[in-house]
């Protein structure tokens, strides 16, 4: 039984990571990540650099 | 020029990134940290800018044992005046043309543009004054590079005050995992600001103002617009790269869009900098004149306080007539603003300012006011 119980809390630890947030709320905001910056790399080739290097 | 420029799209500056929160994450002693991150920082430097970064960490050495001297007895006044001088002549050889010395000319200015001299700069002026006005001792090695030339904040800024750098803990809280994430998003979002809405803006709208009529118009307003998502976010990535690492990074920005005149805007763009203006200038010149005046122009003090300070605020830019006559600009929005302000407490009283502020009307006329006058204000770089 114990066994099972310490499978279950990391399990559960890992499908939502931080306590007091809810569980769709997390990888939401880690999806949103994510498609920023894949869309980022995709377009980084073409940028140039930040203005503010200029000086 | 050459080719040493911080390149965010580059691996190295993620690779560094990454070496800084493996090696700094278990390191509790703060003797160890500070030593691996000056370490992560020189590295960073030899990858960057190879023979030239002996000179640049050279340069941190002479700082270091200057300042040591400076504290250490009698003659330090003149070991930080020689520090001065020096920092203000790297400074002009960093924002001059070239005066025709060949490629190792060249290639001096090429290594300071890429650790971002105007930045290390003010850094500089912060490290001088807290050792000169005795708020702080000299900084040991590890310290002198990690506060100068933190690999994070060389591209462009933010400026760090040395009060706030030498008062963050030697050992920072352990990151939990909401610290991490909001640290992960801040720099995907940085990301995203600067390689997809930041490029997508310049290539739809900006010409360098080529255009006319109403398109001149529309140019201007999106100008502003492409400036504050390139500027802030290179800010976003490196205060989330900061936070990763443990290491203290300044905010430089605060919603400046929904500044309501002059003054506002600047408690909101580039804070850092917006700081250290009012740190290291505004407020100096104005206690020196408000002392010679014995106080009994306060206006006309801090007129020409904020006149002196953004003029030298624009010249900081660049050594140009476009950056002074956008400095001039700035400083008498300032000072209208100041005035007005004055007028219209004297006016209206301390109930009659309360209706004014919270007057949402009011505010929606001066947000877009200050909104015109700033991206107006951005003409002077390219006119005349």
């Amino acid at each position: 039984v114990i066994g099972e119980e310490y499978v279950m809390r990391a399990l559960l630890r890992w499908l939502n990571p931080i306590e007091d947030m809810p569980c769709w709320q997390f990888y939401l905001r880690l999806v949103w990540v994510v498609i920023q910056s894949f869309l980022a790399y995709v377009m980084a080739a073409k940028a140039s650099l930040f203005f503010y290097q200029a000086f | 020029m050459t080719d040493y420029q911080i390149d965010i799209s580059d691996p190295l500056f993620w690779v560094t990134t990454l070496l800084a929160i493996v090696l700094l994450a278990p390191l509790t002693g703060r003797f160890s940290r500070r030593g691996v991150w000056a370490m992560i920082n020189a590295t960073f430097l030899v990858a960057l800018t190879g023979s030239w970064s002996a000179v640049i960490l050279g340069s941190a050495l002479v700082v270091h044992i200057l300042l040591r001297a400076a504290g250490a007895g009698r003659g330090g006044r003149a070991f930080l005046i020689l520090l001065s001088l020096g920092t203000l002549g790297l400074f002009l050889v960093h924002k001059l043309p070239l005066i025709g010395l060949g490629s190792v000319e060249v290639h001096a200015k090429g290594a300071l543009l890429a650790i971002g001299f105007s930045y290390v700069a003010a850094r500089l002026v912060e490290l001088l004054r807290a050792v000169w006005e005795g708020r702080h001792h000299a900084p040991d090695l590890p310290s002198t590079i990690n506060y100068l030339l933190p690999f994070h904040m060389l591209a462009a800024g933010p400026i760090q005050s040395f009060d706030e750098f030498a008062s963050q803990p030697d050992v920072p809280e352990p990151l939990q995992a909401r610290d991490v994430l909001a640290a992960v998003e801040r720099i995907a979002f940085g990301l995203f600001k600067k390689f997809v809405l930041a490029y997508a803006i310049h290539r739809l709208f900006l010409t360098d103002f080529a255009s006319s009529g109403v398109y001149f118009v529309i140019e201007i307003q999106m100008f502003f617009l492409w400036l504050y998502l390139d500027f802030s976010a290179y800010s976003d990535i490196a205060v989330g790269v900061g936070r990763l690492m443990g290491i203290a990074t300044p905010e430089n920005f605060d919603r400046p869009y929904l500044a309501r005149n002059v003054i506002d805007f600047w408690n909101r763009w580039h804070l850092s900098l917006s700081y250290f203006i009012r740190r290291n200038l505004f407020i100096p010149i104005q206690l020196l004149l408000m002392r010679r005046t014995e106080g009994r122009r306060p206006l006309l003090c801090a007129s020409v306080a904020f006149t002196v300070s953004f003029v030298l605020c624009g010249l900081w830019h660049a050594l140009t007539i476009n950056f002074l006559i956008w400095g001039a600009v700035h400083a008498a929005g300032l000072v209208v603003v100041n005035l007005y302000r004055f007028w219209l407490n004297a006016r209206l009283g301390a109930e009659g300012m309360k209706r004014y502020n919270s007057n949402r009307w009011i505010r929606a006329v001066a947000i877009v006011l200050t909104y015109e006058f700033v991206a107006l204000s951005l003409l002077a770089l390219y006119f005349p």
